[in-house]
């Protein structure tokens, strides 16, 4: 099971937004097994280290991008998805990441 | 004739539960979405509804008479219940007229940028609720409709002018380009302006301060499930509760401060494919003209500044409740005052001393204005049917968006001559702040040597549609994968690389 994650200030609109498109588009590539989440930037810090790829829609700061670098989670530029401007990059690192996680 | 009012009356009464995801469904199969993804989205909404009526009565249940006891052994008058922002969205978008307000955003978007009026292409359609929610509040005030939709329609136009006027700062709060925030949030920058000037002159709101060490230190507080336990047991203290009494409330305040988001989620998971349709289409009709793209506030929310201030204004608030005469609100689901700190951070650059000071000022700003507007929200709680109301209790939102705004325009179409005066002088205030935002030095280069720095302007790059807004540092540059090789990716077998509390694999 990989596991993807979005936060945004209250875990409601706008990474929700985001989790519904990449779950739409992972739908549309028959891509199984994996669980995207959305949560806020309040509680963040916790519950990151249980994911595997972080996709953000505000800059992560040095305490995010510390727990990133320590737990090998990878860190995604989620604003094209969350644009709606060529989201095609972001999926391309996400499934970058998730390519990754399979040769493990 | 009689067979079709009949139909139309009796559509009308069943119930917004039920009416509201009726007309979301028929929206959703016009916008050419599937019959599947069409029911789930209009069932969702009716869950969204359901739920967030159990959330709130079950908080309103538990709470008032908490604030009831409270108020009798202090003298106070808190009987206005505190259902923040996403019970106050739920309600809204629970009115019947609701889904017209796409259009009229769309509409005057669509105008304002051909005609060359703003360069902001609002795509954030989440937020139409409050659109909807200030024709509720002009409704209520001046019984009519149409008032109603103009000063909506007013507030939309201020909106895209205050993406505008921010989206050079936010950028260089952001390192984002291309982008901006046409929140109605932002508007409250009117209010702050003339005490952030006045600030000016005294040398200590103009240093630097790292805000991120502070964040690390409270950052626990600002756990929602946390504070919900605080503010109940403080709360069951309050009223005289037992021990016992005030755990008990604090597990149920937690309780209800953590389903809030949740169901809150299912509004937008239901409202997603038809905002995502609507924005698709202005996207595709401006392609390859430069626009600031707006979006939602969070974009922001990595600034450490936005969080220490929210966190810090949580017991002012609470204190200030108490001890503000003919304040009638007890804060609960709206303690975290986003309606002050969103246009704060951007009208003074990211200052969090400056921050912290205008949040207390204007703290009592928020507390009179959900005071006052209570009647309006109760009334529209009621006539939804969505929650329920005792006697003698209110319904209230704590940090009220915008209540400068509303009261004033509201209430200056209702024919009131103190409030044509004063939205005169908030119209004359939002020049003014135009004006400052568009000339003042980036909040990078903003404060110095105690002296603030009134700089050049180097106009602001706009994204152009067609082209890659390159946010991308680089590290991977995609061209190396084929998008269509993800097709039928199983990742169920994949070895996390770090979910140890994970065994499935």
């Amino acid at each position: 099971m990989a596991k993807i994650i979005v936060a945004c200030g209250s875990g409601v609109a706008s990474s929700e937004a985001t989790v519904g498109r990449i779950n739409t588009f992972l739908e549309e590539h028959n891509v199984k097994g994996v669980q995207v989440d959305a949560t806020d930037f309040k509680q963040l810090p916790s519950v990151l280290p249980d994911y595997d790829v972080y996709v953000w829609i505000a800059q992560p700061n040095q305490e995010i991008e510390q727990i990133a670098k320590d737990h090998g989670i990878a860190v995604v530029n989620g604003m094209p998805i969350f644009m709606n401007v060529n989201p095609e990059k972001s999926y391309k690192e996400i499934f970058r990441a998730l390519k990754a996680m399979q040769k493990k | 004739m009689e067979v079709l009012k009949t139909v139309v009356n009796y559509v009308l009464n069943l119930g917004s539960a039920v009416f509201v995801p009726l007309v979301m469904f028929i929206i959703a199969i016009i916008a050419g979405l599937k019959l599947k993804k069409a029911v789930a989205a209009a069932l969702t909404l009716g869950v969204a509804f359901s739920g967030m009526t159990l959330v709130v009565n079950y908080m309103t249940g538990a709470i008032a008479p908490a604030g009831k006891a409270m108020s009798k052994a202090f003298h106070l008058s808190l009987n206005a219940v505190d259902m923040g922002w996403p019970g106050i969205a739920a309600i809204t978008w629970s009115y019947k007229s609701a889904f017209l307000f796409f259009p009229l955003l769309l509409g005057i978007n669509f105008v304002m940028l051909t005609f060359k009026l703003t360069k902001t292409l609002n795509v954030d359609m989440w937020n139409v609720w409050n659109k909807i929610f200030t024709y509720v509040v002009t409704l209520y005030f001046t019984k009519s409709a149409a008032l109603g939709f103009l000063v909506a329609s007013i507030q939309i136009i201020l909106e895209l002018k205050s993406g505008d006027m921010f989206q050079r700062h936010i950028e260089d709060l952001t390192g984002m380009p291309g982008v901006t925030v046409p929140h109605f949030v932002t508007l409250f920058a009117v209010v702050l302006q003339p005490l952030n000037r006045l600030m000016d002159f005294i040398p200590i709101f103009n240093k630097p301060f790292d805000a991120d060490a502070l964040q690390k230190k409270i950052g626990i507080f600002g756990d929602n499930t946390v504070m919900g336990a605080i503010i109940g047991v403080l709360l069951g203290f309050g009223a005289g509760y037992s021990v016992s009494g005030s755990l008990n409330l604090a597990i149920q305040a937690a309780t209800a401060m953590t389903l809030f988001p949740m169901i809150s989620k299912l509004f937008m998971k239901a409202l997603q494919p038809i905002a995502d349709a609507m924005s698709g289409f202005m996207q595709k009709h401006f392609k390859g003209r430069e626009v600031h793209i707006g979006l939602d506030w969070p974009i922001l929310a990595g600034r450490s500044e936005l969080w220490v201030t929210v966190i810090i204004l949580v017991p002012v608030m609470l204190i200030m409740a108490m001890i503000l005469p003919h304040n009638t609100v007890l804060p609960f689901a709206g303690i975290i005052n986003l309606s002050f700190v969103v246009p704060a951070l951007l009208v003074t650059g990211a200052n969090l001393l400056r921050m912290l000071v205008l949040g207390i000022i204007t703290t009592p700003v928020f507390l009179y204005g959900a005071t006052y507007f209570a009647p309006a929200i109760t009334n529209l709680g009621r006539s939804t049917g969505a929650v329920k109301v005792h006697a003698g209790e209110q319904l209230s939102w704590s940090t009220f968006e915008g209540p400068d705004f509303r009261l004033f325009f509201a209430q200056a179409f209702a024919g009131k001559w103190w409030a044509i005066i004063a939205a005169i002088v908030w119209l004359l205030i939002f020049v003014w702040l135009y004006h400052d935002q568009t000339h003042i030095a980036l909040p990078g280069q903003r404060y110095q040597n105690g002296k603030v720095v009134a700089a050049a302007v180097a106009g602001a790059a706009p994204t152009s549609m067609s082209d890659n807004t390159d946010t991308d540092d680089g590290a991977s540059d995609g061209d190396d994968d084929d998008l269509d090789d993800i097709d039928g990716l199983d990742s169920g077998n994949a070895s996390a690389s770090n979910n140890k509390k994970d065994d499935k694999s």
